[in-house]
């Protein structure tokens, strides 16, 4: 019996992403969201997180996927920690947490462009389709260089 | 070695606040020399330290504590008298003592400074009186300045001999330098009282505990989400109309409300604190610049949030020092000019409208403006056709800026020195501004305005598009709504810039929906109304175009977060009462990137801009119509806001008439003697009534008026009245004067 990484998965325009599930701070039904002017397109605007200001970040913009349809149901948050802030990654729909052996695990293939190949940590291969895993810390420094704002601390 | 780390701290702390006592008790003695109450409170100061050092097995700060103690047992004796030398020597002895403490807090250890000279040098003071006084005592211990560790904790209680002694003969006195500096006149009872040698005013020690910071910051948050939590169930229960409801939810309110203010009281410390080591440093930084200086503080205690208070402390010292060194002249200098030869340094603080002030003021040199246009010619900041132009406003912010200041020497050689930029940032960075204003060989008066504290924040909601945002009260000068011709005339364009007409100046304008590129509700070209804010950053104004201005509400400051650090349009954003959320406008970075503000090379050459500092708050009245065609005018200090409401609003109790207003019940009184009118709106009478929310004593009341005409300068003339009020009412009328063309009546609510 080889090693297990439980993972929480969720979908975006049709993909099967997920994330290390300790790496999850929570999962939040969809939120108002607050727009902040001027601030990057990648940025969907705040969330009310029961009495904390978060900011959401539109996963689908970030991963130059088409924009969410005005009759899709409203993004799921997906919260994670930046250092001592929280951010919410926002998401079509939130799957099951699930256990896959780390022997399916597969890097990334070298032909991936740049920006992906820091995003993802790499795959694990399902009978159907591959689970893509964010690297959280990697993509967390990429949404934070692409909205302008200095990375100041490291993912704890 | 290692020692208790918890005693270590408190020995550090119960140190430190010794010696700055200390301090002012001793310059204030080399102003009197002739008091002496206050050398028991440096006795016992450094008795306590020695004993503590001994306890805690330091022996050099021991061994210095006890050289000073000996010098001042002979100095309370009388057998040494007091004179500048020693003040010096002692004052020096305190610095020593600091930096042991500075190695001790740090490093755990005293470190390896040598006090070897220091010690011989007190010892020499100290045997100076009793040597020439009574030779039966023999010489001073020679061991004196290598004093044992065991010795120095076992010498617990003061040399005993020195106590008896006869005063010495007169010949023994030192030809005494006249002080240098004085630094008396403290308004300040505390320090009166403890440099008395009373500690009567002194609340017990017994009632204090020491709380760390961090537990505050905690419960300071939590009361926020408590505030927050409350305004959603008011806000349910509001729309519920549920009588049931009413009575506990009102209790709610007030209990949140005094709680929120407990913790807030918590939290704030008198500026005194700030101000303590000021007589110290005046005398030492007059002392170097050979220049006579006395330094007035008043208003010590006014209070500020913990942190706020930490944050404008160096800048403080830095104004303090600018003025002593830059602002005051040479003592020659003041006599030519007939100024007495000793300046004057007055720090005040005071409370207004929400906000702290803080001033300093000297009686120096202030700036020569002048030549600070010659210089800015010639240093090609502004052009030579254009210079007549920079208003002084300008030419005295001019110190603000960082080249300028400090590369060209233009202000160092005026009046004012280098690192006013770092001051204005740091103001400027928990949410404050800075004003100066100055007179040619009458002096320069300084003026930081800060919020009270950083976490709740007084702001008005405007709304822009769909969203609402909030702009702090403290870039708030006033709010304008114009309708029909008044907009036409208001709104103009200079050039291609809009700019808006206010009582004959011109102020850049901008439209936050454009700026912020959020749809406006508006349709422009048929707006009824235009709602305008003009605010301030440090000394510039403008205005803002937004398509409502809501109600002022406290709000509670949340962070952005570092997605949004690079966002200098807000500075972060707040929760509402019904759970939204609402972006807080950072105003200077709002008109820095909207290019609102000129940076600072432009800022002098952009004359189009340029306008002076408007009047302050506590010279401007409210004017108003009563009565149909009588003019009164109101301190616009004591006005809260301005609001129109239904007549329909207006309910009955027992007591009078009372308005709703924000969850409170405030009580309305006419301000007319006839039956009021209504507001006429557009042309035509609405149903709306004019009421002025004002601030009496600590409560609030309504003031019903027939019309709101406008703010204006207090005039100067005001002819004191008798008294002509009714007994039973609650307005008088204290004074008259013209006031736009007509005689207005001032009036006084109580």
């Amino acid at each position: 019996m080889s090693d297990v990484e439980t993972i929480c998965t969720f979908t975006l325009d049709g993909l099967f992403l997920g994330i290390n599930v300790s790496e999850v701070h929570e999962v939040l039904s969809a939120q108002t969201l607050t727009p902040v002017p001027l601030a990057n397109s990648i940025v969907a605007g705040l969330i009310n997180m029961r009495g904390q200001i978060v900011s959401a970040v539109d996963l689908r913009r970030m991963l130059y996927l088409p924009p969410r349809t005005d009759d899709a149901p409203p993004p799921v948050n997906v919260i994670v920690r930046n250092g001592h802030d929280l951010l919410s990654l926002l998401v079509d729909q939130v799957g099951d947490v699930l256990e896959f052996e780390s022997r399916l695990f597969t890097p990334p293939p070298d032909t991936t462009p740049g920006e992906t190949r820091n995003l993802f940590r790499g795959a694990y291969q399902l009978p159907r389709q591959l689970l893509l895993v964010f690297d959280t810390n990697r993509a967390i420094e990429a949404i934070m260089s692409r909205a302008g704002s200095k990375r100041s601390r490291d993912v704890t | 070695m290692s020692h208790d780390q918890d005693y270590i701290r408190e020995f550090v702390i119960e140190c430190r606040e010794g010696l700055d006592r200390i301090d002012n008790v001793l310059v204030a003695l080399e102003a009197t020399p002739g008091d002496k109450s206050g050398l028991d409170i440096v006795f016992r100061t450094l008795h306590t330290i020695k004993g503590n050092a001994g306890f805690l097995d330091f022996p050099k700060l021991g061994a210095i504590a006890h050289a000073g103690e000996n010098l001042l047992s002979n100095l309370r004796g009388g057998q040494v008298v007091v004179n500048a030398n020693i003040v010096d020597l002692l004052l020096r002895t305190m610095d020593a003592i600091r930096g042991s403490i500075g190695g001790i807090e740090s490093t755990g250890n005293e470190g390896a400074a040598d006090h070897s000279a220091l010690l011989k040098e007190l010892a020499r003071w100290t045997a100076a009186g009793v040597d020439s006084v009574s030779s039966n005592r023999g010489q001073p211990d020679p061991a004196e300045p290598n004093l044992s560790p065991e010795r120095t904790a076992t010498h617990l209680t003061p040399a005993p001999q020195a106590s008896t002694e006869k005063p010495p003969p007169d010949d023994l006195q030192q030809p005494m330098p006249s002080p240098s500096v004085s630094a008396t006149a403290i308004q300040d009872d505390s320090w009166s009282s403890s440099m008395l040698g009373s500690r009567v005013t002194e609340p017990e020690l017994s009632s204090f505990i020491r709380v760390q910071i961090d537990h505050l910051d905690d419960l300071m948050n939590l009361v926020g989400e408590l505030v927050l939590a409350r305004n959603r169930i008011v806000q349910i229960a509001s729309s519920r109309q549920d009588d049931e409801l009413t009575e506990p939810i009102q209790r709610l309110h007030r209990l949140t409300a005094a709680l929120q203010d407990g913790v807030m009281r918590t939290r704030m410390q008198p500026v005194r604190n700030a101000w303590r080591k000021y007589p110290r440093i005046v005398r030492d930084i007059a002392k170097q610049c050979g220049k006579l200086c006395e330094v007035e503080l008043q208003g010590g205690d006014t209070e500020l949030d913990k942190s706020m208070l930490e944050a404008i402390a160096d800048p403080l010292v830095h104004l303090v020092r600018n003025a002593i060194d830059h602002g005051i002249e040479k003592p020659y200098l003041r006599k030519i000019k007939g100024k007495p030869e000793t300046g004057r340094l007055l720090v005040r603080a005071f409370q207004e409208s929400g906000q702290v002030h803080i001033e300093v003021s000297d009686d120096g040199a202030g700036l020569d403006l002048e030549r600070i246009r010659k210089k800015a010619i010639e240093a090609g900041v502004i052009a030579a056709e254009k210079a007549h132009l920079v208003s002084e406003t300008d030419l005295r912010n001019s110190v603000f800026l960082p080249g300028f200041t400090t590369a060209d020497r233009v202000t160092n050689m005026s009046g004012r020195g280098v690192g006013m930029d770092v001051v204005k940032t740091c103001v400027e960075q928990i949410g404050g501004t800075i004003e100066l204003q100055t007179r040619k060989d009458v002096g320069t008066t300084i003026r930081l305005t800060v919020p009270l504290t950083l976490a709740i924040v007084p702001a008005i909601m405007v709304s822009c598009g769909p969203q609402k945002f909030a702009i702090p009260q403290i870039n708030v000068v006033e709010m304008l709504r114009l309708r029909g011709a008044d907009e036409q005339q208001a709104c103009d364009h200079f050039h291609d810039t809009p700019v808006l007409r206010l009582r004959g100046e011109l102020l850049p304008m901008a439209d936050l929906c454009h700026k912020l590129g959020v749809k406006s509700r508006c349709d422009e070209a048929f707006r009824e109304t235009l709602d305008i804010l003009v605010l301030k950053t440090g000394t510039r104004r403008f205005a803002l175009l937004v398509d409502e201005i809501g109600d002022p509400q406290e709000i509670v400051v949340k962070p952005l977060g570092e997605l949004l650090a690079s966002q200098t349009e807000f500075s972060g954003a707040a929760l509402m009462g019904d759970g939204t959320i609402a972006l807080i406008l950072d105003v200077l970075g709002l008109a820095r990137s909207s290019g609102l503000l000129a940076d600072s090379q432009s800022l002098l050459t952009d004359s189009a801009t340029i306008h002076d500092e408007g009047p302050r708050l506590e010279e401007q009245v409210l004017v108003c119509q009563v009565d149909g065609d009588r003019q009164i005018a109101l301190l616009l200090a004591d006005v809260v806001c301005l609001e129109q409401v239904p007549s329909a609003a207006v309910e009955h109790s027992a007591t009078g008439d009372v308005l709703q207003y924000r969850g409170d019940i405030l009580p309305l009184y006419q301000l007319s003697r006839n039956k009021p009118v209504l507001t006429t709106v557009l042309g035509s009478v609405s149903d709306l009534i004019s009421i002025v929310i004002y601030r009496a004593a600590e409560s609030q009341l309504g003031l019903q008026v027939d019309r709101i005409l406008d703010i204006a300068p207090r005039p100067h003339d005001l002819r004191p009245v008798e008294l002509t009020g009714e007994p039973e009412s609650r307005h008088r009328v204290v004074a008259t004067a013209v006031v736009l063309g007509r005689v207005t009546d001032f009036l006084q609510v109580s």
